[in-house]
């Protein structure tokens, strides 16, 4: 396990709490280095073995606007860049998926003849039948369980491209195949086209890992899918899972990812010892992420220190990294009432996700108080957080009057896109500079 | 606040695991720097120490065996009492129910537990003493003293911590602890004070450029140290811990801060008014530490007319009280012992807010002659 990439925890946090101050916030860093250095030698030295399924939603639907041809161009993109010794496979999914390549229900190693096998495969797919996504899961589930006593601890990655609802099994169906798989195998989801469900999108790669976009333009589905292939490549560790100690008579009131996007993680506790609980991060190559962590603790007199949470970054039983968060109180109101920056920019951005889903949520229910309220916070906080993206998302949805104080009137004209690329990149958010202490 | 993963370059002082080089706790044990030697708690004062001045009191001939003048005044070296300061391994004394990880934290209530230095006080016989105490503000003592008698004076050594590296906590004390040593063997071997006490600075020096540290913040502390004896006082210093001079007669400062107000005012560059309401007042122009760049020791000597009371203080007392004729008002009125002095002194400082640690060592000219030194 030598092969490992070097973790690097960082917390930041303001320590500091006022008599009787209980409510800790920290946001912890966490950075992946390949440990053999730069360079693609020794990056390939330090891969994991992998697993990669691609599926490709073949509903009737997918035939119009050039979509199934785009499919078909981002379905060979990412086959011909999986690196040899990969395992994978390619599924079509209707009403029942199907096995694109190979034929039967199993993983076949990548090589130059599989690789071209899979290419012609997929370019004899036709569009027909409807969607039932929990089905298309549960193949995948299949395959990589038929995979796992080929290669033990294989990064299990899986590509999902939709157009359209879940309508050919119920919800319940959904949730139970979402049941299955999760923590069996990450999956990243693109939607193309308009007719695809936001909210059911945002559940699927939630449980299962992943992140989520939609490709509005189905000329964009080939690039996205190569970086979503070669991202799932340069993975190195497969489960990685984040263990929090608290304190006795402490609770961990969340603990949210906040970069790439949210997803808070407070509900996937699985106890792992005394006062600790692990959180699954799934799979790691040279990257970035951070979380926002906030612990509820006992105060302490004045001048007494805590340990509020050690978080330590564990493969198996394996440490890799670990970080303090402390807390300390104080009479000092200079001290205490200090926010560090990064605490504040990413309670920013949680809030500015929180505001925009639902803003939309109202809008959509005709409630166009709350949805002009909600939509104009997010124009404060978008320019707050420094979210250019999102701002520039939400002038296509509502007209800024005063963008200081969220004034805004919704726009009566949306194009259905633009709300939806709304509410996918809500979650999505920017990073701000190491040890800015701007906040306040 | 970070604990960095690095290549593994050692193993913990405390369980053994691999540890890396710039690792703050030790991912097995919990134990804070566990690459650096392990140190009991305390033993930077020196109270009781047992060597009397020689007859006479004057300098007498050098030690023949200046090891031998050591040993004993390091063997009474306080240890803390059992049970308390929260020993590593040991019950909690806030939840009582869990154990005390290497690093001070329960691991149970997750309470920082007392270290054992919040409070310390030292005597060496009645030729001084020296009171450290953690202020009202602060959560940790990072000031250290320390103190012994020598053949016919007293010696002593306050080193202030800086706060923002982190380690400076056992840089202060094993700043103190290495420069008396040096202080005390040479001295008693008969060396000139100033000559001593330029070495002791450097050797407290190296030891704290010793210390494993972050490139961008090696821990540090400042340095002041006095020699009494019959001859007169010596003191050396580094960074803005102070010496004063206290007697009835008249009192003043014996050292000049090395800080940016102390500069900006000796160059005439701004008003003393003005460079103290600065923000960048404290700002330490030199300091003991890796990057303290290369070690030049202010050293002075006097030799007072009368009786009086040598005083070296961290900052969190003369923040409060600046001038030699406030600290003169506090220590010279009640009672004499150099004890009660330093003890009223860091009632002084917590009266006035206690805001930092509190460092005091008060030490008596002349030293007291053999004919009155009974009964100890």
């Amino acid at each position: 396990m030598s092969d490992f990439p070097e973790f690097t925890v960082r917390v930041d946090q303001n320590p500091y709490l006022p008599a009787g101050g209980r409510e800790m916030h920290a946001i912890v860093s966490v950075e992946a280095r390949s440990s053999g250095g730069p360079g693609p030698v020794a990056a390939a030295a330090g891969r994991a073995p992998a697993a990669e399924i691609i599926m490709i939603d073949t509903s009737g639907s997918m035939s119009y606007r050039g979509k199934m041809a785009a499919a078909k161009r981002a379905a060979r993109a990412a086959v011909n860049v999986l690196r040899d010794g990969v395992h994978f496979a390619v599924v079509a999914g209707a009403n029942r998926p199907r096995m694109v390549y190979p034929q039967g229900e199993r993983l076949v190693r990548a090589d130059a003849a599989s690789r071209r096998g899979a290419v012609d495969a997929v370019g004899r797919l036709e569009a027909a039948g409807g969607t039932a996504i929990g089905s298309w899961l549960r193949l995948a589930d299949r395959l990589f369980t038929g995979h796992d006593a080929v290669a033990e601890g294989a990064v299990k990655h899986a590509i999902l491209l939709t157009d359209g609802k879940n309508q050919h099994e119920s919800d319940e169906e959904l949730d139970a195949a979402l049941r299955l798989c999760a923590g069996r195998f990450l999956c990243d989801a693109r939607g193309v086209g308009t007719d695809w469900d936001v909210a059911e999108l945002r559940k699927i790669t939630s449980a299962l890992l992943g992140g989520f976009l939609d490709v509005p333009d189905p000329a964009d589905l080939e690039a996205d899918f190569l970086a979503m292939t070669r991202a799932a490549m340069g993975k190195q560790v497969a489960d990685v899972a984040l263990r929090v100690w608290t304190p006795q008579q402490a609770r961990l009131r969340f603990i949210k990812q906040m970069v790439p996007a949210v997803e808070d993680l407070t509900g996937r506790r699985s106890e792992s010892g005394a006062q600790t609980g692990d959180y699954p991060l799934g799979a790691w190559g040279e990257e970035n992420r951070e979380y926002h962590l906030c612990v509820e603790v006992q105060p302490g007199d004045v001048g007494r220190q805590m340990r509020a949470a050690w978080v330590k970054l564990v493969a198996g039983d394996q440490v890799l990294a670990s970080g303090n968060v402390i807390a300390e109180w104080t009479d000092d109101e200079a001290r205490s009432t200090r926010i560090n920056g990064r605490v504040a920019h990413h309670t920013g951005q949680s809030e500015l996700a929180e505001a925009i889903q639902q803003g939309l949520e109202a809008r959509r229910e005709g409630d166009e108080d709350t949805a002009t309220a909600r939509l104009g916070r997010a124009v404060v906080l978008a320019r707050e957080v420094g979210n250019q993206q999102i701002s520039g998302l939400l002038d296509k949805v509502v007209d800024v009057v005063d963008p200081a104080r969220g004034t805004v009137r919704l726009k009566r004209d949306v194009a259905k896109a633009d709300e939806m690329s709304l509410d996918t990149r809500s979650v999505r958010t920017v990073r701000t500079r190491h040890g800015d202490e701007a906040g306040g | 606040m970070n604990a960095d993963q690095h290549t593994p370059v050692a193993l913990c002082r405390t369980c053994g695991e691999p540890v890396n080089e710039r690792d703050r706790f030790c991912e097995e044990c919990g134990r804070p720097d566990p690459t650096t030697p392990k140190t009991p708690p305390l033993g930077t004062a020196l109270p009781h120490a047992s060597r009397r001045p020689a007859p006479g009191g004057a300098l007498q001939a050098p030690d023949p065996v200046p090891r031998q003048a050591r040993s004993p005044e390091r063997a009474s070296g306080p240890t803390p009492p059992p049970g308390e300061g929260g020993a590593a391994g040991g019950p909690c004394v806030d939840c009582g129910g869990g154990a005390v990880g290497a690093d001070g934290y329960c691991e149970q209530c997750g309470l920082r537990q007392p270290s054992g230095r919040e409070h310390v006080e030292a005597e060496a016989g009645r030729f001084g003493a020296a009171v450290s105490d953690l202020g009202l503000r602060r959560s940790r003592n990072e000031d250290a003293f320390a103190l012994a008698a020598l053949p016919a004076g007293v010696c002593a050594v306050v080193c202030d911590g800086v706060a923002t590296a982190p380690g400076s906590e056992e840089a202060s004390r094993l700043a103190a602890e290495a420069a008396l040593d040096v202080l005390t063997a040479r001295v008693t071997a008969g060396a000139d004070p100033r000559g001593a006490m330029r070495d002791a600075a450097a050797r407290a020096g190296e030891v704290v450029a010793g210390l494993p540290g972050d490139p961008d913040s090696s821990p540090a502390c400042t340095f002041v140290s006095a020699v009494v004896d019959a001859a007169g006082i010596t003191v050396g210093w580094v960074g803005d811990s102070r010496a004063y001079w206290l007697s009835p007669a008249g009192s003043c400062r014996l050292t000049t801060d090395d800080s940016w107000a102390s500069s900006m005012i000796e160059q005439g560059a701004m008003s003393a008014e003005d460079a103290w309401a600065d923000r960048r007042a404290h700002v330490l122009t030199a300091w003991l530490g890796a990057d303290a760049g290369p070690l030049d020791p202010h050293v002075a000597a006097f030799r007072p007319t009368g009786p009086g009371l040598v005083v070296l203080c961290s900052d969190g007392l003369w923040n409060d009280l600046p001038e030699p004729s406030d600290l003169a008002a506090v220590a010279l009125t009640g009672r004499e012992g150099p004890l009660d002095a330093a003890r009223r002194l860091l009632r002084a400082a917590l009266d006035a807010g206690g805001h930092d640690n509190v460092t005091v060592a008060v030490l008596r000219y002349p030293p007291p002659g053999p004919s009155r030194e009974r009964g100890r």
